[in-house]
């Protein structure tokens, strides 16, 4: 009975963990799609608020999943160093800034406009493993140091393949390194004494098991030496503060991984795709795609850089504006090319010309189909 | 360290936050590259240092085999008072804080071991390796140290009196004698 209830309880912390992540990646996508708004001068509350849930969690998605990737691969690296021997898998603060200089170079580099200058940071990383593997203190000792260089040359790589705001990336990408990095020395030094002390408890208590002692055996628990090695062992804390504290930690870092992910999609390229709808009264419009919902789809006239352009010019300057079209009165949507100004909204004067793949049904008619039939 | 907080300055310093010019960038990138190729040279270098080591003959030690292995234990600001620690294994072991008036320590092994603020009053200490330890603030009043190898060991702070027995007679550079109207019996 207590296995069931144990098992339960487990389930329910997994879709519990599971519901909240999809909550927090929810989240992401709303600030990110409302900072997109933002910067092209678009009212942000109504297509946010008719965003339907999927597509707003897609948006989250897309962006932290890179992070998450990187948090998880560091993740992985700092939990192999901490459990190894300080004496044989020796990382320390230099090894930590050796890693951390190679990759934010790696990254500013590659961000600038000149990225042949990632030679550098590749040419230091070369140097470190052949200079490591000539003098091979150990394996353990060599693949310390250049596994978290080589890994943070790797990842500096996968993350200028994102094309997100570079200045963002690289700081992101400083904080995660040095937060995993430079804890991780320190860990491996805790968890060593962590080892060492249940050690010493453990030999104590063989010691005390074997020895004779005469009519009058201390009991292990009050060995005054037992005491203090079991009280550097465990935590000093309730398990009460002891989770809070844990939540806390972990609420802070998906804070800071949020901020980060929200920070790498400001000013990017590509935020807005231009879209074709053709509507079931044979009309096309063509726009900037934002978002579509559960019932309806919106466009948008963005036209910030557009506005300024005209007003230097002398023109009228037409107001950004969005519109929402049913999606029952939608026939087909494309959406395509790539968008950083976006696109005027207008009906597609040339609808009949239009690559629309699907045509309004004719009056009494069959539904037709192709680029060269008249549209009506 | 510093060329890499060079490196980051040079980003960042009159920025306008999130556009810095290309040249800043590069120039960044440059310096806190060769900040790790500087990092990069300490690195091996210390590999070379302990790959020597570990070719040098073990030290000839002065004292017996330990009975009881505590190396690189915690045991900070734990109550060791009057312990029997004699023959023991506390290389590297951390003991900042720890009471250990009256403990007996004799012939034991506290290479690097890190004693300080510990309370060592009465300790008896003799001939143990202390070589690399570090006694800063600690109290060696009435301590008896005599015969231990303090080779490396740092006492800056530490205090003592003249009920305290050097190895050599002579107390270590930086700890301070006190004076006082009536010291601990030994």
């Amino acid at each position: 009975m207590s296995g069931a209830v144990d098992l339960a309880s487990k389930v329910l912390a997994v879709l519990t963990a599971l519901l909240g992540l999809a909550g927090y990646v929810f989240v992401l996508g709303a600030t990110i799609l409302w900072i997109r708004l933002d910067e092209v001068g678009l009212p942000r509350e109504m297509p946010i608020s008719l965003a339907g849930r999927q597509e707003l969690i897609a948006i989250g998605a897309q962006a932290v999943a890179v992070w998450l990737l990187l948090v998880a691969v560091l993740g992985v690296l700092a939990a192999w160093i901490v459990t190894g021997d300080p004496e044989r898998r020796r990382f320390g603060l230099r090894e930590a800034a050796l890693a951390i200089a190679v990759t934010v170079s790696a990254v500013l580099a590659l961000n600038s406009s000149a990225p042949e200058f990632v030679a550098l940071p590749c040419l230091v990383a070369l140097g470190t493993a052949i200079g490591s593997w000539g003098k091979w203190p150990s394996s353990e000792a060599v693949t310390a140091v250049v596994l978290p260089v080589v890994v943070g040359l790797g990842l500096a790589f996968a993350l200028s393949s994102i094309h997100g705001n570079g200045l963002a990336e690289a700081a992101g990408a400083t904080f995660i390194f040095a937060a995993l990095f430079l804890l991780a020395p320190s860990l491996q030094q805790w968890r060593a004494r962590q080892e060492a002390n249940g050690a010493a408890i453990a030999q104590i208590k063989v010691r005390k098991e074997t020895r004779e002692m005469g009519p009058k055996k201390d009991a292990l628990d009050e060995d005054p030496l037992v005491k203090a090695l079991a009280q550097g062992r465990a935590e000093s804390y309730s398990s009460t503060v002891l989770w809070i504290r844990r939540i806390a930690l972990g609420l802070v870092a998906l804070l800071i991984l949020g901020a980060i992910t929200v920070a790498s999609q400001v000013e990017r390229d590509e935020n807005f795709h231009q879209a074709l709808i053709s509507l079931t009264n044979g009309d096309c419009i063509v726009g900037t795609f934002v978002v579509r919902g559960s019932e309806q789809v919106v466009l948008a006239q963005p036209s910030l850089a557009r506005e300024e352009r005209e007003e230097e010019e002398g023109k009228e300057v037409p107001q950004p504006r969005i519109t929402t079209i049913p999606t029952k009165e939608v026939l087909e949507v494309q959406v395509y090319g790539k968008s950083s100004e976006g696109t005027d909204l207008a009906l597609d004067a040339n609808c009949a010309n239009s690559p629309n793949l699907v045509r309004p049904k004719k009056e009494g008619g069959e539904a037709s189909s192709g680029t060269g039939a008249s549209g009506g | 360290m510093t060329i890499i907080a060079a490196g980051f300055i040079v980003l960042l310093v009159s920025l306008p936050f999130n556009h810095p010019p290309a040249i800043r960038k590069v120039a960044a990138a440059i310096v806190i590259g060769l900040g790790g190729a500087l990092l990069a040279v300490q690195v091996l270098r210390d590999m070379t240092k302990e790959v020597e080591a570990s070719r040098k003959p073990p030290d000839e030690h002065m004292q017996p085999e330990p009975v009881l292995v505590l190396a690189g234990v915690d045991l900070r600001d734990a109550a060791l008072p009057g312990v029997e620690l004699g023959r023991s294994e506390l290389t590297d072991a951390l003991l900042a804080g720890a009471d250990l008036n009256a403990t007996t320590l004799q012939a034991s092994r506290l290479a690097r071991a890190d004693l300080r603020d510990a309370d060592l009053r009465r300790a008896d200490l003799r001939l143990s390796d202390l070589r690399g330890s570090d006694f800063r603030r600690a109290d060696l009043r009435a301590t008896d140290l005599r015969g231990a190898l303090l080779t490396d060991a740092r006492f800056e702070g530490a205090i003592y009196n003249k009920a305290t027995n050097w190895p050599e007679g002579t107390p270590p550079p930086g700890s301070i004698r006190i004076e006082e109207a009536s010291g601990p019996e030994r």
